[in-house]
């Protein structure tokens, strides 16, 4: 009798354990991969910062008129040697729709147009979900008139591209350039 | 039993050393990240910082130009190159902070100095004047061409603010010092002229982008301030006696003056005072271009052959050479 208790007992904590193990790869599993969305979440939202960070700070290099010939809330047009090469180029940035990326899991993300003289490149959404321009004159208020912008708002919204938990954890980020040649 | 229960911790405890470490790795490759993204922004940061340290330097050293590398800020190094003449002058930085490198390509002007427009050979604005002329004092007006420019219409011998300090100076100027304030409308040339011109505010600019500074001393035979091919901009603060010195180019003097022996000045002298300021010369002394004093109360006292010509040429020859500290940006690439 008392065999069979040690053995009912020892199948009872041994279960146990083994629902502890089980539990405890699943979180892991759950844990690594939520740390892992995180991480190319950050690394996405970084690299589209730098890609408009660096062109924008280029805006109206070398050109002489009035440098930013399209001023939308999604969409900038502007005129800069972006390139250092001595042609002038005309550089658009603008976001695409939901629909323009149906191959990835995220129902929201959208593909940002980098149009460099007609030439379109557009690459992976990186999770991209909104992207907002604002203008800011020489008093750091709000203008829709090319002449006076002084400052150009970026504003990015980036989801991670799978779900995590069921849902998209999304970062924001921020950065006012101030052109140095407008 | 025993072996079983070890197993199992064994087991658990690189499971979760294992999580731990990727977690870990994780969270250093998210720094790295942050980390990156802040050694872009400072590379950057060096590169224009170090664009506007050099842009400084050549205000005050208005010749400098080649190559100045391993300059070190904020824990970083930026090399500088400039090259190209005064109107289209290219300012490089490559900057490098840890891995990272940047380059700015900054094209600049030089900009012009704006001359003061002069309209009279001796401009006096103040309210309380004195003169004590003697000797044989020549304040001419007329146009004197000493560079082969063209010859300009006359300018009053002397100019003063309003019609009393005018009937002062032809009341209080003996009669034969009178005939020798020559210039437009004749001896003795007096005339009330209108004015605008803030010459406190024009003197700290040409203060700004002085070449020489002189502090309060004697400054004798040997001393020149700038010559007709290479004029510059003097800044004098305090009171001062030249005595044979020679110079050309801007000359604000912020205090009293004395000139004495042979000093000769092709240009504008503008000599300027909170309070009063005095002038005084003695000995062969010229002015060429235009002098302008400007206080509450103002003494000129003079002995000795001192000359006040206008010379629109001197005043051209100095605008032509001389340079300014300011720069017009026309690109910056960064």
């Amino acid at each position: 009798m008392n065999i069979i208790l040690d053995l009912l007992g020892a199948f009872l904590i041994g279960g146990i354990v083994l629902l502890l193990v089980a539990n405890l790869n699943a979180y892991s599993s759950e844990t690594q991969f939520a740390s892992a969305a995180d991480l190319r979440l950050q690394q996405n939202a970084k690299t589209l910062a730098e890609i408009i960070n660096d062109d924008l700070r280029k805006i109206g290099y070398k050109y002489s008129g009035t440098a930013i010939s399209q001023a939308d809330s999604q969409k900038i047009s502007f005129y800069g040697d972006i390139n250092n090469d001595g042609t002038m180029d005309l550089v658009t940035y603008y976001l695409g729709n939901k629909e323009d990326a149906p191959s990835t899991p995220n129902p929201d993300d959208r593909v940002m147009y980098r149009i460099v003289n007609n030439d379109t490149i557009s690459g992976p959404t990186l999770g991209l979900t909104n992207l907002k321009f604002s203008y800011l004159n020489t008093h750091e208020q709000v203008t829709a008139n090319p002449d006076s912008i002084c400052y150009v708002k970026a504003e990015i919204w980036v989801e991670t591209i799978q779900p995590v938990g069921g849902e998209y954890p999304f970062t924001y980020w921020e950065m006012t350039i101030n052109p140095r040649n407008i | 039993m025993g072996k079983g229960i070890l197993i199992l911790v064994v087991g658990l405890s690189a499971l979760i050393s294992l999580l731990i470490i990727n977690l870990n790795e994780d969270t250093n490759r998210s720094l790295d990240t942050t980390v990156d993204m802040y050694k872009t922004t400072q590379v950057r940061l060096i590169s224009n910082s170090g664009i506007e340290v050099y842009l400084e330097k050549m205000r005050r050293n208005k010749t400098l130009s080649g190559n100045f590398t391993d300059n070190s800020l904020l824990d970083g190094q930026y090399d500088i190159s400039i090259y190209g003449p005064d109107t289209n002058l290219t300012i490089t930085s490559a900057a490098t902070y840890l891995e990272k490198e940047h380059t700015s390509i900054v094209n600049a002007k030089r900009e012009p100095v704006k001359m003061p427009g002069v309209n009279s050979a001796l401009y006096i604005s103040s309210n309380t004047i004195s003169l004590n002329l003697n000797g044989n004092v020549d304040i001419n007006g007329n146009d004197h061409p000493m560079f082969g420019g063209p010859a300009k219409s006359p300018l009053p011998g002397i100019g003063v603010d309003d019609v009393t300090d005018s009937a002062f100076i032809i009341n209080n100027v003996k009669s034969k010092i009178t005939q020798d304030i020559k210039g437009l409308g004749g001896a003795p040339s007096v005339r009330t002229l209108t004015d605008n011109t803030d010459w406190l505010a024009l003197s700290e600019e040409f203060i700004f982008s002085a070449d020489t500074v002189l502090t309060t001393g004697t400054y004798s035979s040997g001393s020149v301030f700038g010559t007709t091919d290479s004029p510059i901009i003097t800044y004098c603060n305090g009171d001062v006696d030249f005595t044979d010195a020679t110079g050309a180019g801007i000359m604000v003097i912020n205090g009293n003056v004395n000139l004495s022996g042979n000093f000769n000045y092709y240009g504008i002298v503008i000599v300027y005072g909170q309070s009063s300021i005095r002038c005084q010369t003695i000995g062969n002394n010229g002015i060429y271009g235009g002098t302008i004093l400007v206080g509450e109360s103002v003494s000129v006292e003079s002995q000795g052959n001192a000359k006040f010509y206008y010379s629109w040429d001197a005043i051209n020859q100095c605008k032509v050479n001389l340079k300014s500290s300011r720069f017009k940006i026309l690109s910056w690439l960064e």
